[in-house]
């Protein structure tokens, strides 16, 4: 018999035992422990979720940040660039102003300069005219200066009209007639000289006479108000004005050049 | 040489005996067991398990899985019958290998008794999960007049259980005993290595078509269930 019913019984109890057996010792526990561990990783993955969300809001945060960095950053270029191109042209306006000024004070230089040189000119020229044509007077006529200065200003005295000599006798009354020549006339000549400005303003009226080696060629009479002059000033007025128009023009052009130059820069 | 290890008889009182069969039977419960015991006593739920630990996962999670694929819903309300029923059979079928084993398996008597076990457990499960009435109007469907060939059925799939189980197990035992006479090298290894196939094969057979006959008894209400309102609709 291959059926022993003893052992058929035995065998169902056994089984049932170990069924019990296993459900305590081997599936609860292994069971507990995987639901254990798949409520960690359930865990896990959620903080995992909840870290990966908070890092995608900080994320987004920078993000936004950087953002706002950037928009205040070019703002701030912009700002820079504006400050830069105003303070660019508050140094330019500065520079031209001194340029300007600078300028303006060559001219003023450039002026006095001129002025002096004029001043310097008109009396070395007075001075060499005078010279030369003391010699080259007594050179060629043999005769000495001073007196035909004496004798052509008293020609110019007596050829006054009868009015010019009234005002001239009116003006003697106030003050004394002055007589204002660049060298010396001596005795004689002023003597002549007396005699012909008495002829018309009183034979009791003094005559003073002066010595101004500044003075150019010439004689110079002055009563009260009234002045009768006669020399060589005129031309060197002439003279002064022809060189004060070359220099003019030479400053003119040195400054168009120096404009340009200032432009081309 | 005997045919089942039920012959070999080492104590006996009476109708009470300890042959071979129980006796290998304590020794797989014992093994199962104390081994169950000391591995599951120092569990882990981190990240690194031990190797045993983990061997236990795979293989319950593995059952889980299978129960769950043939339809048995929840799989943990059937793991210790079904699972126990896998890991029995197949702790004795591999330990066959060990000379001078007899595994239990190879007994018709725990072959009856494990197959009267899933007959005994089917209709519980049945009438569990449908009541007594939905349950034993399984043996009626599809008609009346299948209700003997339903019950011939229960019973023949019972034996066809215990039998092959029987057949397999023993006929491996026997072929390498017979073999080592015959040809003592190198074909009883074979022959063993044949066996431990076979018996993982039938193990799982077991075990299965315990859960197909259980899945059968508790989803076969519910397709009725499923059924019924489209009948409906139809007639409506």
């Amino acid at each position: 018999m291959l059926i022993d019913w003893f052992t058929v019984g035995a065998q169902v109890v056994n089984f049932l035992v170990l069924v019990y057996l296993l459900k305590r010792f081997l599936y609860h526990p292994i069971l507990r422990a995987m639901d254990r561990r798949e409520q960690a990783i359930d865990t896990r993955l959620a903080d995992a979720e909840k870290t990966r969300a908070a890092a995608e809001r900080t994320a987004a945060e920078y993000q936004q940040q950087k953002r706002q960095l950037e928009e205040q950053s070019d703002r701030r270029l912009a700002q820079a660039e504006a400050d830069a191109e105003r303070r660019r042209k508050e140094l330019i306006e500065q520079a031209k102003t001194e340029a300007e000024g600078l300028r303006q004070r060559w001219s003023e230089t450039v002026g006095r300069e001129r002025a002096r040189f004029l001043g310097e000119l008109k009396k070395r020229v007075g001075v060499e005219t005078l010279r030369i044509s003391r010699k080259s007077t007594v050179a060629l006529t043999g005769e000495d200066l001073q007196p035909r200065l004496a004798a052509v200003l008293l020609g110019k005295l007596r050829g006054l009209a009868i009015q010019e000599k009234e005002r001239c006798a009116q003006a003697a009354i106030a003050a004394s007639p002055a007589v204002r020549t660049p060298f010396p006339l001596g005795g004689a000549l002023e003597k002549e000289i007396s005699a012909g400005l008495q002829e018309i303003c009183g034979s009791d009226v003094p005559v003073a006479y002066s010595t101004d080696p500044e003075m150019a060629l010439g004689i110079e009479t002055t009563i009260g108000e009234l002045k009768l002059a006669w020399g060589i000033d005129s031309y060197f007025s002439e003279l002064e004005k022809s060189v004060s128009e070359q220099l003019e023009q030479s400053i003119r052009s040195s400054s168009t050049i120096a404009r340009e130059t200032h432009a081309g820069d | 040489m005997e045919i089942s290890p039920d012959a070999t008889i080492f104590w006996q009182w009476g109708i009470i005996k300890l042959n071979a069969t129980i006796a290998t039977s304590w020794l797989n419960m014992l093994l199962l067991s104390c081994g169950a015991a000391l591995i599951t006593a120092r569990l882990t739920t981190g990240g690194q398990l031990s190797r045993w630990q983990n061997l236990l996962e795979v293989l319950v999670d593995g059952i889980l899985r299978e129960l769950e694929a043939i339809g048995l819903e929840p799989p943990r309300d059937f793991l210790p019958f079904l699972g126990s029923l896998f890991i029995f059979i197949l702790f004795s079928n591999l330990l066959a290998v060990v000379p001078g084993y007899r595994p239990p398996t190879g007994s018709l008597s725990t072959a009856a008794a494990l197959a009267g076990c899933v007959f005994i457990a089917v209709p519980y499960w049945g009438i569990k999960r449908q009541g007594l009435s939905g349950y034993l109007k399984l043996y009626l469907q599809p008609s009346v007049i299948m209700l003997p060939f339903n019950i011939v059925g229960e019973l023949s799939r019972t034996l066809a259980l215990a039998v092959r189980l029987f057949g397999n197990i023993m006929s491996g035992s026997m072929i390498g005993a017979i073999l080592l006479i015959v040809a003592p090298l190198f074909f009883p290894v074979i022959m063993n290595l044949l066996g431990l196939i076979i018996g993982v094969i039938q193990a799982y057979i077991f075990a299965v078509l315990a859960a197909v006959y259980t899945a059968a008894a508790i989803k076969v209400e519910q397709q009725q269930a499923e059924k019924q309102p489209q009948k409906g609709a139809f007639h409506g």
